[in-house]
């Protein structure tokens, strides 16, 4: 059996842009890698993504990119944890069918302040919102967190590595004899990554709908919560963009 | 000091010193393999374990914690009981039953008269008498949510931390009648009023000089978890008071009036006394702070050290709060040692009878408005619950007990972390013993980390109504069902309608207008249609994971050239072009297949260890990936079921 690899992920390193990141800000959208199926003869082959992890020589190097891709996972996991509860601050100052005032505790430009200006105009929101890009997100997520997922690790350009990750926790390894405890431990580390990635990945997928559906239950908005999805998702989009929150600070 | 010995916290008054000596891992290890575990609660927290590590702990499925009119709530007197205490919590029970009977009558419960806690009962003989076995809590049967009213001595402390295992359980216990009233009137003021207190969240902790359990309880523990709130709670304002700072008189200042916060997280020594010292009812689990100059100077603490009830005036109450005290006998004391025993193995008398600290009396009875609950330790405190051997700091409890807190979690629910380590611990503790029993060598730091670690876990209590919630917390406007993998996947095989009067009617002529915009219907269709591609896939990728939770198979190949490697299957090996090195097949019963080849030399020590920590991780993912999937497909049929 063929498993193709028509959707290609890659690790981000720093000098990565945000228009081609994940909305996790940990991949980048790579180029499809027909070469790495595990190839076998059958008529259709499953699609897998695969996720691959290029990584220099140098040990400390290639560590180091790892341990990057890990800290972004877990900042991206806290902001998502505070767009829940930002959203939620959003909407308890909201009376449904009651229109939106300035509030001046809400910083201009902020997510909060967009949220705000999309719900003072519903209208807009559905039909200018970001809908598109939604649902562009919503098609590459069905790929990201299907059945399974290969993860290739290599260093230098060449494979040393591959997993493909069950769902359900079920793993099969092939790798080169002479993969070494450092590719190893590289390996281990990159799968951690990718199964952390697609967990973070699903609970996006929870805290928009759970936003969409608090936002039109809460303003009581027409056509019910798909078109709230769009304003809940941009919301839950920037606030996954910010690159550094104002802190409060220890006396 | 001897490189991982054992350090306690908790200071004696008297001599300066510490309670215990710390002690070697082969000493702790001893008492620990002469403890008796009694079958019938290790038959339990074992199955507990089990489940919490398959699902998420707490009532019974489909049972919203954060839901009284779900999850019920009752109150438990001890038999006998004062009816005057009952009259004094007139105001908080007739609160809760509003909130708790609102659907079902019998899910608000008191549990007095014949219903009471008898003397000597255990746990199991108290539940069955009302009706209820081991197990999730059944609303139904016995409220979820539990306040014990009495003191140790009427209803000991074995049973509650045996029934919080099972149930979200508080205690509350005062000396006069009017504290009771008081704490009733401050829990419904502060679930009924707003503005009281701000969201705040301050986080003291004590560095003594030359003592290393506050050291490390202050950066191991204290410092890491202000951390996290800071990053995780952008809407609340994070104060700590470290070292230097954690003076008594911060502390004062903290515990009463315009300084308090909503929540106070605590890291300091617990005072102790001898045995019947004329100031152990009063003083001990006082709070030690930084102006004791540390254990080097041996000598008797001087009470301006720390901070007791008697510091607290009438004036200016912790009106709201939630304090948490990571302290040895910050919540109580109880008759016998859990720890030392004397020379012929028999446990020594603490006290010549248990008790509650009277430190969270004061704060919870307070007649300027109390604290609505104090979160403490019965006995000694140890490190080792933030910090395991050669893993160095385990911080996730405590963050996990928080951040339910600050979801808005009544504090029972965000406590159920605590009672899940207790019953792993318990667990793993007892087949660790059972294998020493049988001839295995004893792993001396492990059996001492297990067993400290064990009972520290379960000697944490909750003072107050466990039903209380951080004041300023999130509300959530979530559908109280909490869904699970095999109600995900029922309901996507079956998707119900739902009613038109489930959703609040739109404004006049808005339906229309919104229908009549073509670019709001091809939003809509192409939502729709993505995310509906987006349920089945994830779902069906659930299914099959459900399908197959009962084993774990990872298995290892090796293969000269990658590009070569057929596969058979995503659900079978690999074919021509791999060898296979490693298989192994785990079942959720813990039993293990294990297949190596036979000449695995030296060569494959790394591909060994890769397939070790792929299993490791494949155990440790599969629970959190299947719960997060499942929520997420939750999230898309509610969007989708509402058109």
């Amino acid at each position: 059996m063929e498993i193709t690899a028509e959707s290609a992920f890659e690790l981000s390193d720093e000098s990565s842009t945000t228009a081609e990141a994940d909305v996790l800000g940990v991949w980048r959208l790579g180029p499809p890698a027909p070469s790495v199926a595990f190839t076998a003869s059958r008529s259709t082959p499953p699609e897998v993504p695969l996720w691959r992890i290029d990584l220099p020589a140098e040990p400390l190097q290639a560590a180091r990119r790892l341990a990057a891709g890990q800290a972004r996972l877990l900042a991206a996991s806290h902001r998502l944890a505070d767009a829940t509860a930002r959203l939620d601050a959003v909407l308890d100052r909201s009376r449904p069918g009651v229109a939106f005032t300035t509030d001046t505790s809400i910083p201009g430009g902020s997510a909060e302040a967009e949220l705000v200006g999309w719900l003072q105009r519903p209208r807009e929101a559905g039909a200018a919102g970001p809908g598109s890009a939604l649902a562009a997100f919503t098609n590459r997520l069905a790929s990201y967190c299907g059945p399974s997922a290969l993860v290739e690790t290599q260093l230098q350009g060449e494979p040393v590595a591959r997993s493909l990750l069950g769902l359900g926790g079920n793993v099969r390894t092939v790798c080169r004899p002479g993969l070494g405890p450092r590719g190893a431990g590289l390996h281990r580390d990159g799968v951690s990554l990718v199964v952390g990635s697609r967990a973070a990945l699903l609970r996006v997928v929870a805290c928009v709908t759970r936003g969409a559906v608090a936002i039109s239950v809460r303003l009581a908005l027409p056509g019910g919560p798909v078109l709230a999805l769009p304003v809940a998702w941009r919301f839950v989009q920037r606030v996954l963009a910010e690159v550094d929150r104002g802190r409060t600070r220890s006396p | 000091m001897a490189r991982d010995a054992v350090v306690f916290n908790g200071i004696d008054a008297t001599t300066g010193a510490y309670l215990l000596p710390p002690m070697s891992p082969e000493a702790v290890s001893q008492i620990a393999r002469g403890q008796v575990l009694d079958p019938a609660d290790l038959k339990e927290l074992r199955w507990w374990h089990h489940r919490a590590t398959e699902a998420v702990f707490g009532p019974k499925e489909g049972v919203d914690p954060r839901n009284l009119a779900e999850t019920g709530w009752g109150v438990v007197f001890a038999h006998g009981a004062d009816p005057a205490v009952r009259e004094a919590l007139g105001e908080l029970l007739d609160h809760r039953r509003s909130e708790a009977a609102r659907v079902r009558q019998h899910r608000y419960r008191e549990f007095v008269g014949d219903n009471a806690y008898r003397p000597g009962e255990s746990k199991q003989q108290f539940l069955a008498r009302q009706g209820a076995g081991p197990g999730p809590a059944d609303p139904d049967n016995v409220p979820y949510y539990l306040l014990l009213v009495g003191g140790p001595e009427k209803i000991p402390y074995s049973f509650q931390y045996q029934l919080d295992v099972q149930y979200a359980v508080g205690r509350l216990h005062f000396d006069t009648v009017e504290e009771y009233a008081r704490y009733a009137r401050t829990v419904v003021a502060t679930e009924t009023r707003d503005g009281v207190p701000a969201r705040r969240a301050d986080f003291f902790a004590t560095r003594n000089p030359g003592d290393p359990a506050t050291a490390l309880s202050s950066s191991e523990l204290v410092v890491p978890l202000a951390e996290q709130v800071r990053g995780e709670r952008a809407d609340w304002t994070v104060q700590t008071h470290l070292g230097e700072e954690a003076t008594k008189e911060r502390l004062t200042r903290l515990l009463g009036g315009r300084d308090t916060p909503a929540l106070l997280f605590t890291a300091t020594h617990g005072m102790g006394f001898p045995n019947g010292h004329p100031r152990q009812a009063r003083h001990q689990g006082a709070l030690l702070c930084q102006d004791w100059p540390g254990p080097d100077r041996q000598q008797a603490v001087n009470e301006q050290h720390y901070l007791c009830a008697d510091d607290l005036g009438d004036t200016a109450g912790p009106l709201g709060l939630i304090s948490v005290h990571f302290a040895c006998f910050g919540a109580g004391t109880p008759r016998w040692d859990d720890f030392a025993h004397d020379g012929s193995g028999r446990r020594t008398e603490l006290a010549p009878h248990a008790f509650v600290a009277a430190l969270p009396k004061r704060l919870l009875g307070h007649p300027s408005g109390g604290a609505i609950a104090v979160i403490g330790h019965v006995e000694r405190a140890w490190g080792y619950s933030f910090l395991w051997p050669q893993a160095g700091r385990q911080t996730a409890v405590y963050g996990s007990c928080l951040a339910r807190l600050f979801d808005g979690h009544p504090i029972g629910s965000a406590f159920e972390y605590f009672n899940e380590r207790y019953a792993e611990l318990s667990s793993d503790l007892s087949t660790a013993l059972e294998d020493v029993e049988f001839g295995k060598q004893p792993d001396h730091l492990e059996l001492a980390a297990m067993w400290t670690a064990n009972n520290d876990a379960r000697g944490f209590a909750i003072l107050g109504d466990p039903a209380v919630r951080l004041v300023g917390a999130a509300h959530r406007t979530e559908p109280s069902h909490r869904p699970v993998a095999t109600d995900v996947l029922a309901a996507r095989a079956a998707p119900e309608p739902v009613a038109e009067a489930a959703t609040p009617g739109p404004p006049e002529g808005a339906e229309l207008d919104f229908a009549l915009l073509d670019g709001v219907r091809h939003t809509r269709e192409r939502l729709v249609s993505a995310l509906q591609d987006l349920a089945e896939n994830v779902g069906a990728a659930l299914e099959r994971a459900v399908d197959n939770l009962t084993v774990i198979e990872v298995a290892t190949y090796v293969s000269d050239d990658l590009s070569t490697v057929t596969h058979e299957s995503v659900g079978k090996g690999f074919g021509a072009g791999a060898e296979l090195r490693a298989l192994t097949r785990l079942s959720i019963d813990g039993d293990a297949q294990l297949v190596v080849p036979r000449d695995l030399g030296e060569a494959d020590e790394a591909l060994w260890r890769l397939h070790a920590g792929l299993l490791e991780q494949a155990r440790a993912a599969r629970a959190e990936l299947v719960k997060t999937g499942a929520s997420a497909v939750a999230g898309l049929l509610d969007a989708l079921k509402v058109l």
